[in-house]
């Protein structure tokens, strides 16, 4: 019984005052009892019945033992007793042991205290450091016993095999290290000659700024926008077999470029595909830099454009995520984005007609020279004295880049509307017979002008000239001969007064209340004072007519020197004086872009002179009218005059027949 | 205005080596400057120079007397008025050959910078050339440079002082600047190259005497006299490479901290080349004593 | 260059001005059609006196008092392309070590012409030493000293103001800076008027007074010689009508001084018919017309010379300092006018 006797060192397990939950106790008795579908009275009743059975047998088990019990329960108290002391020897001896455990680690330590001081000390108590110093106990063997020849010999022979393993395996190292470095130099030298090659081929090569071992390649434009400026250089790494890899990082590697379309009307124009630059072999590491350079370029050009583009809202321009939209003049629209190099777009639309992509081709060429002559501006700029720094930030403005091809179009708009309007209205005058003087075009006088040689580069003198207000001039004579006109056009969508303009004098001497309009901005203002420029010449040319002098006798001596005299030349209105105050006859004529007519009908006035609709007509006199150009003959309107001379002429011998 | 600098002594050897240096660094080509600088000096009236009337007289000192009093005990200073040149104006050298030894060319050319130059290398490219333009004082425009001692105790390790540059008219500027105060002292040359790096303003240039003569002008010369036959200040003709920066309000402490930031980021860069430094305090002073 | 005079009515500090009434006279002084409001005008005007001349002369009882000497900086709204710095001419010559006296004469040639104002022979200023200078003074009728204009950049007009008060205060000190900060323009007839109340800013703010500028818009040799002499100069010298030079040649000094008389009785005229009481003018003040007459001078005598030499390009002599070179066409333009404010300007605190 005592030696049965145990003390619980570990302390009591904290009973689980939680039951189990049932699915747990279920599972439980699954496993102890079997499935509960086997469960029935019977095999219950026999479970309890073995259970009694079993009992009944512990019982008398227990009857036997009572007796000894009994003695036990009665000495309890030496139990006790007992208990206390078997507790105390454990103790001793733990503690005994700990001790002795300790000395020897204590020993153990300060013996490697001599070879390992630092780790020793870790594990030496205190009081031994205090007492005995670092590595003041050695161990030395002492006479070792003799070794059997046989054991000799097995170290031998393991040492050299030993030995002779370690030296393959130094040899084998040394070769593979060999064929390493000898790939190694193959792969440097190509790598090296292929930096070389190009550099000779111009490109400047220098080491990264922020990685210092790694060489790169400049290909970007330094006059960049910063962001674009710094996307201009990429690391020329080293693949394995030593070829170059232009790392560019994370910016995507496929080449991109601004696609220029023209929408007109149902129609799309597209801009040429910027070719290919450079060699032939797509893989070259030339080529390579060229694409990325040729990339950064394109996109740095949009970006601009965009910039450039929101700045024009005013215009009209839209941008749409990745899309400008520049709504140029009539049903003229054009469409800017930026694309992957090998994505063809829809190619139905641009097979339609490929020569007319001209006016696509030179706007996508034109803002690329923009951009290279902004880049210009930048450098001349940035090497200018700079001002004192302050604190608040200078913006650097939108570069022109659409604004010029822009204004350009307009203006092109604009000076072809003229041409064809002069067309016009000098056919229909010559159509009547008049010798119109040519006039004469002078479009785009702006750019044509020379320049005076400055200290400007001539390039650069040659560009900033289309950065400049646009004009073109129209000049043209008069039948009345010191009369002229003249019409320039200006277009500037630069600076403000954005836009176009038109600046139109006259001259004509017999009319002396005539002022030049001087500034217009609308197409219809300056038609109505070219068209009613015209009709004063007209006015003027028929009043300076002589007539041939009448037939009839009572008149002569009033109609020598007969003329067409010029009442309200303003209103195109002449009248031909009669002796006979009801006889007085009138002529209206009427100029148009279309059309030149003159109407004569005879007038019932004291002198003639009324005006406009209250001037009281003759009933019985009928409205001669003849019109320019002549209608086709055969229709009801045909006439038999074929000038308008001939016209003036005739109407004034009706007037004395 | 403020000014913040950083010199270094560049000996004659690595004259040429820095400038192919300097046109790498800031990208740009050398713009050659010549420039004409007058030295004036402020006066006062000789019998008034001790505005300090015995401190224990019975005057009983004003607020506004104690004004003018101190006003008066100002400190004054030396100041230059600084016309730019073009080599064409400085007269015939005695051979045809304008660009020799001792000046650099304005042309040199640079490995792998771009070939763009700027359009103004070569100065006066109104005048024809092999058609020397003849000096016309009456025409030379000047500028005012006035520039403080540098101020004392900063701990920063560069050289700040506060400075004003003013245009002035065309032509003769003496009688205006006697009229104002000053008078001329003497006058020398400047001669070198301008580069800029973002807000910095590099100029390595020296200083020319004019060829001693026994009797020293007392006014501005009317005529220049050729570059080659100018002295250096600089027996050795060493160059002064000079940094500076221009702040527009020196209260501002953030900008003026920039603006130092900028020139150590410069030293930094030019560190294998050169050693950029603080100029000594006294040796800047351009008080009139 | 048109002729012009200048009126100043002093008002108290308290007191409303005269604007209001000469707005008054001159609306019902002239039809309405001859009376065209045209815009606004500013003017900035800096005096700046001699520090030495301020100390009170109890202070040097040994020395005598030396005649004051002003600086006035002035800038026009109508003449923008420079500001004015009116000097007195130093009373002694510069003392510094390689100088001596006999440089005098030739580093101000200006001197030579000779104002209308002042009748006996100029002080030659630089001439006289300095201990001669105050009996040389003497002769001087008018101004105190005689006076020398400089046209300055407009971006120099601040900073040299800056300069004088920061660099120089032992001899320059800073006494009133009086502003007009919303000037009227009328037309009228063949004259502008400019009006506008002055109104000091430094050191206290207070109320000045009225300036009223008239300027003489009819035909006038003055106007037309200072132009054609300013076309000559912006452009190339073959465009000049020899016949404009012959005609300009013919002219003596004495004309010019004719001219400013006739005008001056015409502006004095317009004046009186205002009525108003109590102004100060300044018409026919000491050194007017002096750039005129020196035109004149070098029309006749150079020729064909004067100008005839373009310009230094801008881009190559933009040397290191911060200031880029602005081109002033017309450098003298305006001095006349600037003359006559500053004549009216010069308060005595």
């Amino acid at each position: 019984m005592a030696d049965s006797f145990t003390l619980p060192l570990r302390p009591l397990r904290e009973q689980n005052d939680r039951p189990d939950t049932l699915p747990v106790e279920i599972s439980q008795i699954n496993k102890q009892w079997g499935s509960f579908r086997d469960v029935n009275e019977e095999v219950l009743r026999a479970k309890i019945a073995e259970e009694e059975k079993r009992n009944g047998a512990l019982q008398q088990e227990e009857d036997e033992d009572s007796g000894g019990q009994e003695t036990g329960d009665i000495d309890m108290t030496e139990r006790r007793e007992q208990l206390f002391k078997r507790r105390n020897d454990i103790t001793q001896f733990a503690v005994q042991s700990h001790m002795e455990t300790m000395f020897a680690l204590d020993f153990i330590s300060l013996l490697l205290s001599k070879h390992a001081p630092r780790q020793a000390e870790t594990s030496m108590s205190p009081f031994l450091k205090q007492v005995a110093p670092l590595g003041s106990l050695d161990s030395e063997l002492v006479n070792p016993p003799p070794k059997p020849e046989s054991a000799m010999k097995d170290i031998a022979t393991v040492s050299r095999g030993w030995r002779i393993q370690n030296f393959n395996s130094a040899s084998s190292k040394l070769l593979s290290a060999a064929t390493r470095l000898e790939g190694e130099i193959k792969s440097e030298t190509r790598y090296w000659n292929e930096v070389l090659a190009i550099k000779d081929k111009g490109w400047k090569v220098c080491r990264l700024p922020r990685e210092k071992q790694a060489l790169g390649v400049q290909y970007g434009f330094i006059e960049a926008t910063p962001v674009f400026r710094d996307r201009g250089l990429a690391s020329l790494r080293r693949a394995h077999d030593g070829s170059l890899i232009l790392d560019k990082g994370l910016i995507p590697s496929g080449a991109r470029h601004v696609r220029v379309r023209v929408r007109q009307g149902s129609q799309i124009f597209e801009s040429f595909k910027p070719h290919r630059t450079g060699s032939n072999d797509a893989e070259s590491i030339e080529h390579r830099i060229l694409q990325a350079r040729d990339s950064v370029f394109e996109e740095e050009l949009f970006h601009e454009l965009v910039r450039e583009a929101r700045a024009m809202a005013s215009f009209g321009v839209t941008t749409r995520q990745d899309l400008i939209r520049i709504p140029a003049f009539d049903d003229v629209e054009l469409l800017l984005d930026i694309v992957e190099a090998d994505t063809d777009s829809i190619p139905t639309e641009q097979n339609s007609a490929h020569d007319d992509s001209q006016l696509a081709d030179g706007l996508a060429h034109s803002i690329r020279i923009l951009l290279a002559f902004a880049h210009r501006q930048n450098l001349r700029r940035r090497t200018q004295v700079p001002r004192p720094l302050t604190t608040n930030k200078r913006l650097t403005p939108e570069y022109h880049l659409l604004r010029p091809a822009l204004a350009y179009l307009q203006h092109l708009s604009h000076v072809r509307w003229l041409e064809s309007f002069f067309h016009d209205i000098f056919s229909v005058l010559r159509s009547s017979g008049l010798e119109m003087p040519e006039w004469t075009s002078n479009t785009f006088a702006s750019w044509k002008v020379a320049q005076n040689p400055s200290s400007l580069v001539t390039l650069e003198a040659l560009v900033e000239k289309f950065l400049r207000p646009i004009e073109s001039v129209f000049n043209g004579s008069l039948l009345t001969s010191p009369g002229s006109f003249a019409v320039t056009i200006r277009t500037n969508l630069s600076s403000p007064p954005f836009g176009t303009n038109y600046d139109v004098s006259l001259k004509l001497s017999t009319i002396s209340d005539l002022k030049s309009p001087g500034r217009l901005g609308l197409k219809d203002e300056v038609e109505a004072a070219i068209s009613h420029l015209l009709l004063l010449d007209v006015v003027s040319s028929i009043s300076s007519k002589e007539l041939p002098a009448g037939q009839n006798g009572p008149e002569e001596d009033i109609s020598k020197n007969r003329r067409w005299n010029p009442v309200y030349p303003h209103l195109g209105e002449l009248l031909l004086p009669h002796v006979n105050p009801e006889k007085h006859k009138k002529m209206k004529i009427t100029l148009s872009r279309h059309e030149l007519s003159l109407t004569t009908y005879i007038v019932r006035s004291i002198d003639g002179i009324g005006r406009g609709t209250r001037e009281q007509r003759s009933h019985n006199a009928e409205a001669h009218t003849c019109k320019f150009p002549k209608p086709p003959v055969g229709t009801p309107g045909a006439q038999e005059h074929s000038s308008i001379m001939d016209f003036v002429v005739a109407e004034a011998s009706d007037a004395h027949s | 205005m403020h000014e913040l600098l950083l010199f270094a002594s560049v000996p004659v050897h690595q004259h040429h080596e820095l400038l192919q240096q300097l046109a790498g660094l800031t990208a740009m080509q050398p713009r050659h400057a010549i420039e004409r600088r007058l030295i004036f000096k402020a006066y006062r009236k000789p019998g008034l120079i001790t505005g300090r009337v015995g401190g224990s007289q019975d005057l009983q000192q004003s607020g506004d007397l104690q004004r003018v009093n101190k006003m008066l005990n100002g400190s004054m200073f030396y100041t230059q008025v600084v016309g730019p040149v073009s080599e064409k104006e400085l007269g015939p050298a005695s051979t045809s050959m304008s660009t020799s030894v001792p000046a650099p060319d304005p042309d040199t050319p640079m490995a792998g910078t771009d070939e763009s130059k700027p359009p103004a290398p070569v100065p006066n490219a109104a005048v024809p050339d092999g058609e020397a333009s003849a000096y016309d004082y009456e025409q030379q425009p000047w500028r005012l440079e006035f520039r403080d001692i540098p101020e004392a105790a900063t701990r920063s390790a560069i050289t700040t002082r506060v400075m004003a540059s003013a245009a002035l008219p065309r032509g003769d500027i003496v009688p205006s600047m006697n009229a104002w105060g000053y008078g001329f002292v003497t006058e020398y040359l400047v001669e070198g190259d301008i580069f800029i790096h973002n807000d910095i303003v590099i100029f390595l240039h020296r200083v020319l005497h004019y060829p001693s003569s026994d009797n020293e002008p007392r006014e501005p010369r009317r005529n220049l006299t050729a570059l080659k036959d100018m002295e250096p200040l600089e027996k050795t003709g060493s160059y002064v490479l000079q940094a500076s920066i221009t702040v527009q309000d020196g209260t501002n402490q953030e900008t003026m901290k920039t603006a130092s930031q900028h020139l150590f980021g410069l030293r930094e860069q030019l560190k294998s080349a050169v050693r950029l430094e603080q100029a000594d305090r006294l040796s800047l002073d351009t008080r009139a004593k | 260059m048109p002729v012009t005079g200048v009126y100043f009515i002093p008002s108290h500090p308290n007191a409303s001005t005269a604007l209001s009434t000469l707005t008054e006279r001159l609306r019902s002084s002239f039809t309405d059609e001859d009376f065209i409001p045209l815009g606004r005008w500013a003017l900035d005007h800096k005096l700046m006196r001699d520090t030495p001349g301020l100390l009170p002369a109890s202070a040097n009882p040994g020395q005598r008092p030396s005649k004051p000497r002003y600086m006035q900086l002035l800038s026009l709204t109508h003449y923008p392309s420079h500001g004015f710095i009116y000097t007195s001419e130093p009373t002694e010559k510069p003392f510094h070590p390689p100088s001596a006296a006999s440089s005098a004469p030739s580093a101000t040639p200006a001197n030579g012409a000779v104002s209308p104002g002042q009748g006996g022979p100029a002080p030659a200023p630089t001439a006289a030493a300095s201990h001669t200078s105050a009996t040389s003074q003497g002769g001087a009728s008018a101004a105190e000293t005689q006076m020398l204009m400089t046209t300055v950049p407009p971006s120099s007009y601040k900073t040299l103001f800056q300069h004088f008060t920061y660099a120089c205060q032992p001899f320059w000190c800073h006494r009133l800076t009086v502003t007009v900060p919303n000037g009227v323009v009328y037309d009228i007839g063949d004259f502008r008027v400019r009006l506008g109340d002055v109104r000091q800013t430094w050191p206290t703010a207070r109320v000045r007074g009225t300036i009223v500028e008239i300027e003489w818009r009819g035909p006038s040799v003055v106007d037309s010689l200072a132009a054609a002499s300013q076309a000559r100069r912006s452009g190339s010298a073959d465009d000049v009508d020899s016949g404009v030079d012959l005609s300009f040649s013919v002219l003596e000094e004495a004309d010019i001084d004719a001219e400013y008389e006739a005008t001056a009785s015409l502006i004095r005229e317009f004046w009186a018919r205002l009525g108003v009481q109590g102004a100060r003018e300044a018409i026919l003040v000491p050194g007017i017309g002096k750039e005129i007459k020196e035109k004149l001078g070098r029309v006749r005598g150079a020729g064909r010379d004067v100008g005839g030499r373009s310009l230094k390009d801008e881009a190559t002599l933009a040397g290191l300092g911060g200031v880029p070179f602005e081109d002033d066409i017309d450098p003298a333009a305006g001095t006349d006018v600037a003359r006559q404010y500053m004549e009216v300007l010069r308060f005595n605190r």
